[in-house]
């Protein structure tokens, strides 16, 4: 049942916070439990569960279509990986069990005050995951501009309400908003979402969140980033399908060049990877943007990519940085995450044999066949700085001297799952219609608005 | 108007937020930029003569136009609540910052690297 | 500079809303009989046609109709909003209670403390005894607030901000009170493990999660509206040991 999926983790969080020193066994049981229900769910697909009885619009309701299934599935795998390294995790368990509620109701949900609620809730746990290892300036920017977003997604879901009468995102993609109306409220949300999804010029808070401690990228760049595009896919395709994808696009763009630039002339490994997801939120963003049904599969076919990539670039450099005050030649002591690291950047940059090579390869395929120049050449202008410094990060890291002599146990969790999710990359590539097949029914979910509505109305007609 | 009102609120609390340097006073903004858009929710339901949704003695009947709009007072009573939290939650982070930089004056902070 | 490029983006916002604000019907003129709530005033929610609505036709209109002291077969709280929050859209209550929780719980890892942090300040004799005076009535009214969330205005969340607020003044007056974390972890914990586990009966009775399965009652009763009150009392206690949690935080210092 797919409201257990939002359910299960609150009660186990609500229980931690009863007696403190359950909360790790808490945070293991709670996302194993969800992981296989997320896979006992692959049958129910579609389907709409109704809170409380009271039917869609009057009441709140939940719904699993196939774009819904494939956020929820990734999202509650990272959280269980990210579970798996209790030092990293820390006192923080109760924490990831709110974000993992919250991750899967911002994603199931079918109403617009409903997203608002777990949007609140996913900014304050990541303002709470930001401040671990004292890093309190960069928490606090997080919270101001994720508050401040907040209150305008607020404002479009009131004057969504004004216009349609309901708070219901089915009705909203049914009813006819006059064109005044719909400019503003598709200008808000994206205001209101692009803080959450890394859109230029609201990205200030990204540099500082992810590269200021070791878990919230693990979790933020990965998981919370992958429900926020797939949310900007559902408002802007679904329920208000085709305005404001100029000015998305636009911006999106933007967003490419701004952070592939500013990744280029950091010194620190975890702000140059938070600059490199910033780009990649970009470029998804643009697919995103272009709404057909190609461009939107590849777009998520790439943030799948990136996804895994990132996650396990992120989990190398967190250890490295932590424990090795110069990360001059370090990977010569750790062999095996060096070689995950380097099949994940080359990933990221698009070499052949790699996952990123089929998604960009294709991307712009798809591009010069609709004859339009601008998206490919600052996609190859992107890449072409992300070789730089990526290329640049790796020579560092393998063949510089070792100025660093201290000696730290290799670690054995970290180096496995990282090299298994590099074999995963490589896989992809031998064979990316296992992850095209479910991106391009996703594409089809995001884009039918009729039988979006449908599935909803029938849940009303049956149920109480 | 109660709207322009609002807009007007919602544009000063921007305003504070991009240009105040005092930590603080950001946290007072964005209280600013909250209460404002609870007033425009609530603005959005009342009907003229219309009275407070709850059935009693004195208001036994459902008629047309007899009360005001319940669900708007229903969202502004959870982002109410979503509103404090935030605010528990930046104020217990300032005097960390405070401990940590010596101050929340964005100009006086020592110790920020950018 | 920058001050000009803040003005042009605080004006550009403001006239963006008001360009909006004249779509909305002005103040006071607001049609319910567009938009969801008239169902939930009539409480016809199940009634209701919303494909129907969807296709252009209004709400299916109630006559007026007695239903104060009556019984009512869909809802029974007199006061609407009520019923809203806690039965027709109660999963964003839910929402709302884990966001309280989030907060408090980050507050406690971000200012974590084990003891109380002394002012050296001692309270003053009118400030003593009033305390003594008061906090049993603040305790009172704060537990009346919630108990009758469904008759008057209120309900849980001021009824226990209202308890937490005995406590602040606990704190205020004696420089050696002090909460353990332990009892208010546990009265938080157990009674919003109390909320899920209400729905989840509702899901495993019903079929549908947080499913009012309670008997409704008349309308205007303290005991009436299923669930409802027994919902609010959890809420209330919880946001009471909540916020007591809070200001326990704040007024505590790391051992050492």
């Amino acid at each position: 049942m797919m409201v257990l999926l939002i359910v299960l983790p609150l009660i186990f969080a609500f229980l931690a916070a009863i007696k403190k020193s359950f909360s790790y066994p808490l945070l293991v049981t709670s996302t194993v439990v969800n992981v296989i229900i997320v896979l006992l769910l692959k049958t129910s697909v579609p389907s709409v569960h109704v809170l409380g009885g009271w039917k869609p619009p009057f009441g709140i309701n939940l719904v699993l279509d196939d774009a819904s299934y494939y956020a929820v599935l990734i999202a509650n795998i990272v959280f269980f990986l990210v579970a798996l390294f209790k030092e990293t995790v820390g006192k923080y368990s109760t924490v990831l069990m709110v974000m993992l509620a919250a991750v899967n109701g911002f994603v199931l949900t079918g109403d617009l005050f409903n997203s608002f609620v777990f949007l609140e809730i996913l900014t304050a746990t990541g303002v709470i995951l930001a401040s671990k290892r004292e890093n309190y300036y960069n928490a606090f920017k997080y919270l101001v501009l994720g508050s401040l977003a907040g209150s305008m997604y607020l404002l479009a879901t009131i004057f969504t309400y004004t216009q349609v009468g309901s708070l219901n995102m089915a009705h909203a993609s049914y009813f006819a908003i006059s064109e005044k109306a719909i400019v503003v409220i598709t200008i808000l949300y994206l205001v209101g979402l692009g803080v959450e999804a890394k859109l230029f010029p609201l990205n200030g808070w990204v540099s500082g969140v992810y590269g200021g401690n070791d878990l919230s990228p693990l979790v933020m760049a990965t998981a919370v980033s992958f429900a926020a595009l797939y949310m900007m896919g559902r408002l802007f395709l679904t329920v208000f399908g085709g305005y404001a994808l100029h000015i998305l696009y636009v911006l999106a763009l933007i967003t490419i060049v701004a952070g592939e630039l500013a990744a280029l002339y950091q010194k620190n490994l975890l702000k140059t990877l938070a600059y490199s997801s910033i780009a990649q939120a970009g470029i998804v963003l643009a697919a995103i943007s272009k709404s057909t049904e190609k461009m939107v599969s590849l777009a998520y076919f790439h943030l799948t990519n990136d996804v895994i990539a990132k996650f396990v670039l992120f989990l190398v450099a967190t250890f490295l940085v932590y424990n090795y005050k110069n990360l001059n030649g370090v990977f010569k002591k750790h062999k095996v995450l060096g070689t995950a690291f380097t099949i994940s950047s080359m990933s990221l940059i698009g070499f052949p044999l790699f996952a990123g090579f089929q998604s960009k390869l294709r991307m712009l395929m798809e591009m010069f066949k609709t004859s339009d120049y601008l998206f490919p050449a600052v996609l190859l202008f992107a890449t072409v700085i992300e070789l730089t410094y990526l290329v640049r990060w790796n020579v560092k890291l393998w063949f510089e001297d070792i100025e660093d002599e201290s000696e730290v146990k290799g670690p054995a969790l970290r180096a496995t799952i990282s090299i298994i999710l590099a074999i995963l990359l490589v896989g992809i590539f031998l064979a990316p219609n296992i992850i095209l097949n479910p991106t391009t029914k996703v594409a089809k979910a995001l884009l039918d608005s009729t039988s979006y509505i449908n599935n909803v109305i029938a849940s009303s007609m049956g149920g109480m | 108007m109660v709207f322009w009102i609002s807009a007007i609120l919602i544009g000063i609390g921007v305003y504070g937020l991009l240009t105040q340097k005092n930590l603080f006073k950001q946290l007072i903004s964005l209280s600013i930029i909250d209460t404002a858009v609870n007033i425009f929710i609530i603005a959005v339901g009342y009907v003229d003569n219309g009275k407070a949704p709850i059935y009693s003695k004195a208001v036994p009947k459902f008629m047309e136009g007899a009360f005001v709009d319940p669900l708007p007072q229903a969202l502004v009573l959870t982002a109410i609540v979503i509103g404090v939290g935030v605010l528990a939650l930046g104020a217990s982070l300032l005097v960390k910052v405070k401990e940590k930089h010596s101050s929340i004056d964005v100009e006086n902070m020592k110790g920020v690297g950018e | 500079m920058r001050r000009f490029y803040a003005i042009l983006i605080a004006a550009a916002l403001v006239y963006m809303l008001i360009s909006f604000i004249s779509t909305v019907p002005s103040y006071g003129k607001a049609d319910l009989k567009e938009r969801v709530s008239d169902a939930f005033l009539s409480k016809s929610v199940n009634a209701q046609n919303a494909k129907a609505w969807l296709e252009g036709k209004a709400i299916h209109r109630q006559p007026a109709k007695e239903i104060y002291g009556k019984k009512v077969k869909e809802e029974g709280s007199a006061n609407v909003v009520t019923s809203i929050v806690v039965n027709y859209r109660s999963f964003d209550t839910l929402g709302e209670v884990t966001v309280l929780f989030t907060a408090a719980l980050g507050v406690s890892l971000i200012l974590g403390g084990s003891r109380r942090k002394q002012y050296g300040r001692e309270a003053n004799f009118v400030l003593k005894t009033s305390t003594g005076i008061l906090v049993p009535l603040i305790i009172m009214f704060g537990a009346y607030i919630f108990v009758h969330g469904h008759l008057t205005p209120g309900g849980g969340f001021p009824g226990g901000t209202i308890i937490a607020m005995a406590s602040l003044l606990l704190y205020l007056s004696d420089e050696k009170f002090f909460l353990s974390k332990a009892s208010t972890g546990a009265l938080e914990g157990s009674m919003g493990g109390t909320y899920v586990i209400i729905g989840l009966l509702g899901l495993a009775i019903g079929g549908y999660f947080l499913y009012n399965f309670l008997p409704n009652g008349v309308v205007g009763n303290l005991v009436s509206a299923g669930i409802v009150p027994l919902v609010y009392v959890a809420i209330g206690l919880k946001v009471g040991a909540e916020l007591s949690g809070l200001v326990t935080d704040l007024h505590s210092e790391k051992e050492g």
